[in-house]
């Protein structure tokens, strides 16, 4: 604080202050609306799938992280534009009051200059006694201002360190709801997935024995799996990038039938397949994809079960030096389940040609 | 089909998503109110706002690249779905 005629004064610039709110306002007009705007935009009808669960999770995080962060710089702004309007005001009424008492303070040296004058001229001869009563008044009223304002500056310069105080408070208050990386923004979409596994054994569990050995090492930097479909086909579309090395083989014999499988694959750089089923998983359905590669690899699998459910096969192979694809085709056949088709078709029948009739 | 409608509302989400990422840095600028704006009067309020400059700039800015991130990742996915479509 500094001092003006004699009294504290707060020393200031409020019109800083108050351009200070109307940005902080503005800042939360824009957060505010960034917020509205990620909210709205991360919902996408007709995209289903985890990745989907992931994006639109991480929008509405930001979103609703972001909304109390916009209320709390609008609090700020509105406490900071309240101080720069205590702060003016004070600097005001101090500075009206410095005046009047740097008036009093000119009007008591004139009085006394006056005085003096009029005491070298008179001389012996008399006292300038009218003089020496304008000096009273001035020197009185001089001590009549001081003792009136003194107290009214302080008071208000204290009232000023507690408004500073509440300002301060509600600006730190809005700077700890700042985003923040780790808590409040989503994470990065790609990420770095390493995943290692050996195993070998002889298992003998529920009435099966089996034999299996396999081992692998992947590091993803990214993966997208997604399905979707028409009520018809559903596409597959999976894609990653990143390399992976991984081999495996294992039979399996048991009540519930036969295992067979088998496979090995190396890949570095980027692969994505795009598959489409047709059929039903109850009878009979076939899953061709396409396998894309960038980057080298090789591999090739194989994966046959047979049991009460009928046979499924499976098997790949592909091959890429630098940029290359595969094929593959997965093939179930469901005896069972085609039977049943079977012999509710004369039912199935009957009740068409009820319609027609 | 759902896949006709997917690639055109993902992308669309895609750029607004990077059009809200471009506005969060912009407000990371107007973030930037600096301090000692009351002068001696204030100091508290002078250091608080310093303080709110620093971590709403600095955390926009994070913000902003992660909600680009954002979007570009459904510029991808609608691209996938594009292709997928073909």
């Amino acid at each position: 604080m500094g001092v003006r005629a004699g009294l504290a004064y707060p020393e200031g610039n409020p019109a800083a202050l108050t351009q200070a709110a109307q940005r902080l306002s503005g800042l939360a007009a824009r957060v505010a609306g960034a917020a509205t705007s990620i909210g709205r935009s991360a919902a996408v009808s007709g995209w289903e799938g985890p990745r989907y669960e992931v994006f639109v999770s991480a929008g509405r995080d930001v979103a609703a992280s972001l909304d109390p962060g916009a209320a709390a710089l609008n609090r700020a702004s509105s406490n900071l534009a309240q101080l720069g309007t205590r702060v003016e005001d004070a600097q005001r009424r101090i500075r009206a009051w410095a005046e009047e008492i740097e008036a009093a303070e000119r009007s008591l040296q004139t009085a006394q200059s006056e005085l003096i004058a009029a005491r070298l001229a008179a001389g012996l001869t008399g006292r300038p006694t009218h003089l020496e009563g304008a000096f009273e008044r001035a020197s009185h009223e001089l001590d009549e201002l001081r003792a009136r304002y003194i107290p009214k500056a302080r008071q208000l310069c204290g009232e000023l360190r507690q408004d500073d105080e509440r300002a301060a408070n509600a600006l730190r208050a809005a700077a700890a709801m700042a985003p923040k990386a780790a808590s409040r923004a989503p994470g990065p979409l790609s990420f770095l997935d390493l995943k290692t596994a050996a195993s070998a054994g002889f298992d003998d569990r529920d009435g099966a024995i089996g034999a299996h050995a396999s081992a692998s090492i992947e590091a993803i930097l990214a993966r997208l799996h997604e399905r979707f479909g028409d009520g018809t086909t559903t596409y597959g579309l999976d894609a990653s990038v990143g390399a992976s090395a991984s081999a495996s083989a294992n039979a399996e014999l048991g009540p519930n039938g036969l295992h067979l499988g088998g496979g090995a694959d190396v890949q570095a750089g980027a692969k994505g397949s795009v598959s489409a089923t047709v059929g039903d998983e109850d009878t009979f359905a076939i899953t061709p994809s396409l396998d894309g590669r960038a980057g080298p690899g090789a591999g090739a699998h194989a994966n046959v079960d047979v049991d009460e459910d009928g046979l499924h096969a499976d098997i790949g192979a592909g091959l890429s030096p630098l940029i290359g694809g595969g094929v593959h085709l997965e093939v179930h056949v469901n005896p069972a389940g085609i039977l049943d088709t079977i012999q509710d078709a004369p039912r199935t029948i009957e009740t068409i040609k009820d319609l027609i009739d | 089909m759902l896949i006709a409608n997917d690639p055109a509302q993902t992308r669309s989400a895609g750029s607004a998503l990077t059009t809200a990422g471009s506005e969060l840095l912009c407000a990371a600028g107007a973030a930037q109110l600096g301090s000692g704006a009351g002068g001696d009067a204030t100091p508290r309020t002078d250091a608080a706002l310093g303080m709110l400059s620093s971590d709403w700039g600095s955390g926009l800015r994070t913000l902003s690249a992660q909600i680009e991130s954002l979007g570009r990742y459904a510029d991808l996915v609608a691209t996938a779905f594009e292709r997928a479509g073909d």
